[in-house]
């Protein structure tokens, strides 16, 4: 039997993920229809059938030289993308996604990383500019002095499409990312948290996908200095910064909200006395991320190490808590754990550059 | 003005057999809804791409759709009846009559019956192998043996 084009994509966008990749050997044709953006995007709106999120976790051994992870939210679907942050010369990072893709970037052929100076550091974020549908990984070379006293930085973008590289953006602000891991995609703009070098000067970087262009705005007068008491979160589709630094003992947070117009608004709320008993026990927390819903994850650091993530609902002022069982213990000396969440749907776009 | 439920029209299919059906049955397909929009159904109206054992099918759904048709948005049972009776009737056909019904709702328009037709079709080979595809869709492979498996390798978990 013959069919139309454009009824084989109806029926194609109606498959399961797993389907469709198996149907990539069909033939040539099929192949292509398989991986082109009309079919992957009709994919999200039709075949993903409602599933409750996802926490995507990995598990390493060492705090330092870790796999982390990187996820970028537009409305409907996201993009995970793994990310080897290694401190030498290689600059690879590696992308999956839920049609189990991997592909290695080219390095980027720093200017600055082969100078001789004490602190070198590679971060990457990533975003995505929902008018063009591109996805693009920005890159942050840093390098600084002993003392941090000189800071020099430079910035890459790489869109991931087929003949992707990496180009240089000017931007004359150095500055060290503060956590690698705390960024948020809003609305096609990266934020993430940086420090400058000088006191009381520490600021967020913010990065247009679409238009390629940073900016950057001065942290709330407030926060002296961005301290691993603190968190970058998603708070009512604005960037905000999470102070937990008094959760454990008081169990009270700042909240420091990046209004428009580069204002910031300042909240403290105070857990309820029945959900005190989840912060007991533990030295502190750290910030993994948000979920669409508006929860800050927290991972608890705890002696020994506990595996379990608390959820805080900042607007219902709401904790809970979920322990993540059936981790082998015996094969992690010194485990921390590294999440993300991902949305609900899932993405089967194919990633070519 | 007679009212639609009173007022009738007739289907004729490419092999000459006619139907005839409410007003409101007929505009359950959006190019007849257009044809007697533009007052142009005079007597019978021909539907070219249709034969009459496909025709008759839709008529039967376009009926049950529009005798059935939940009260509103909110109404869950209704929907929850109108979905087990779809999933009933899609169970008479075999794969060539189904792909014959994606074709005629797709021509005359019926967005519920492409639906349903193709999630059918989706549910029928999402377990298949890429050879069983091939002979269902007409489809010449044309991979070399080598090509074929490197993409075979490269979603080696989608085969298992």
């Amino acid at each position: 039997m013959s069919m139309p084009l454009d009824l084989k994509i109806e029926i194609l966008t109606r498959l399961p993920s797993k389907s469709l990749m198996r149907f990539k050997c069909v033939s040539k044709l099929w192949f292509s229809i398989i991986r082109c953006r009309y079919l992957t995007n009709r994919h999200f709106t039709l075949a993903s059938p409602p599933r409750s999120p996802r926490l995507y976790v990995s598990l390493v051994d060492h705090q330092h030289d870790c796999d982390s992870m990187e996820v970028c939210h537009n409305p409907g679907k996201s993009l995970l993308v793994s990310l080897s942050r290694n401190n030498a010369d290689s600059f690879d990072k590696d992308l999956s996604m839920p049609a189990r893709q991997s592909l290695t970037l080219p390095a980027v052929k720093s200017n600055i990383f082969d100078q001789e100076v004490r602190h070198k550091y590679v971060d990457y974020f990533l975003g995505h500019d929902h008018v063009l549908d591109q996805y693009k990984v920005v890159c942050t070379v840093s390098i600084a002095s002993n003392e941090f006293t000189r800071i020099t930085t430079e910035h890459w973008v790489f869109v991931l499409e087929v003949g992707g590289s990496w180009k240089r953006i000017e931007f004359n602000q150095p500055h060290l990312p503060t956590d690698p891991g705390a960024s948020v995609c809003i609305n096609g703009v990266i934020h993430y948290l940086a420090g400058t070098g000088s006191v009381h000067h520490d600021i967020v970087v913010s990065f247009d996908v679409r238009s390629e262009e940073f900016s950057m705005i001065q942290t709330p007068r407030d926060v002296t200095e961005i301290t691993k008491s603190m968190g970058f979160i998603e708070y009512g589709g604005k960037p905000a910064i999470l102070d937990h630094s008094d959760l454990v003992d008081n169990g009270s947070v700042e909240l420091w909200v990046l209004q428009d117009g580069g204002k910031w608004s300042r909240k403290s709320p105070v857990l309820q006395p029945c959900h005190m008993h989840l912060v007991n026990n533990i030295s502190g927390v750290l910030v993994q991320g948000t979920t669409r819903n508006g929860e800050v994850i927290l991972e608890p650091l705890s002696e020994p190490f506990h595996c379990c993530i608390l959820y805080y609902d900042l607007q219902k002022n709401d904790l809970r808590k979920v322990e993540i069982r059936g981790i082998p213990d015996q094969e992690f000396t010194d485990p921390s754990i590294d999440l993300k969440l991902m949305d609900k749907s899932e993405s089967i776009m194919h990633l070519e550059i | 003005m007679a009212s639609s439920s009173t007022n009738k029209f007739v289907l004729k299919s490419n092999d000459d057999v006619s139907f005839e059906v409410t007003e409101a049955v007929a505009r359950e397909f959006q190019v007849i809804a257009h044809i007697i929009d533009d007052d142009c159904a005079k007597k019978a109206i021909p539907l070219s791409n249709v034969t009459g054992e496909i025709l008759s099918k839709m008529i039967e759904y376009g009926k049950k759709h529009i005798e059935e048709a939940p009260v509103d948005e909110e109404d869950e049972e209704g929907k929850k009846k109108l979905q087990i009776w779809d999933e009933e009737f899609m169970k008479q056909f075999n794969m060539e009559i189904v792909f014959q019904l994606i074709l005629a709702s797709n021509y005359l328009n019926n967005k519920g019956l492409l639906d349903l037709t193709c999630c059918t079709v989706a549910d029928h080979i999402k377990d298949m192998t890429p050879d069983e595809v091939r002979t269902l869709f007409n489809v010449k492979n044309d991979y070399t043996t080598e090509e074929e498996e490197e993409i075979r390798k490269e979603n080696s978990w989608a085969f298992e």
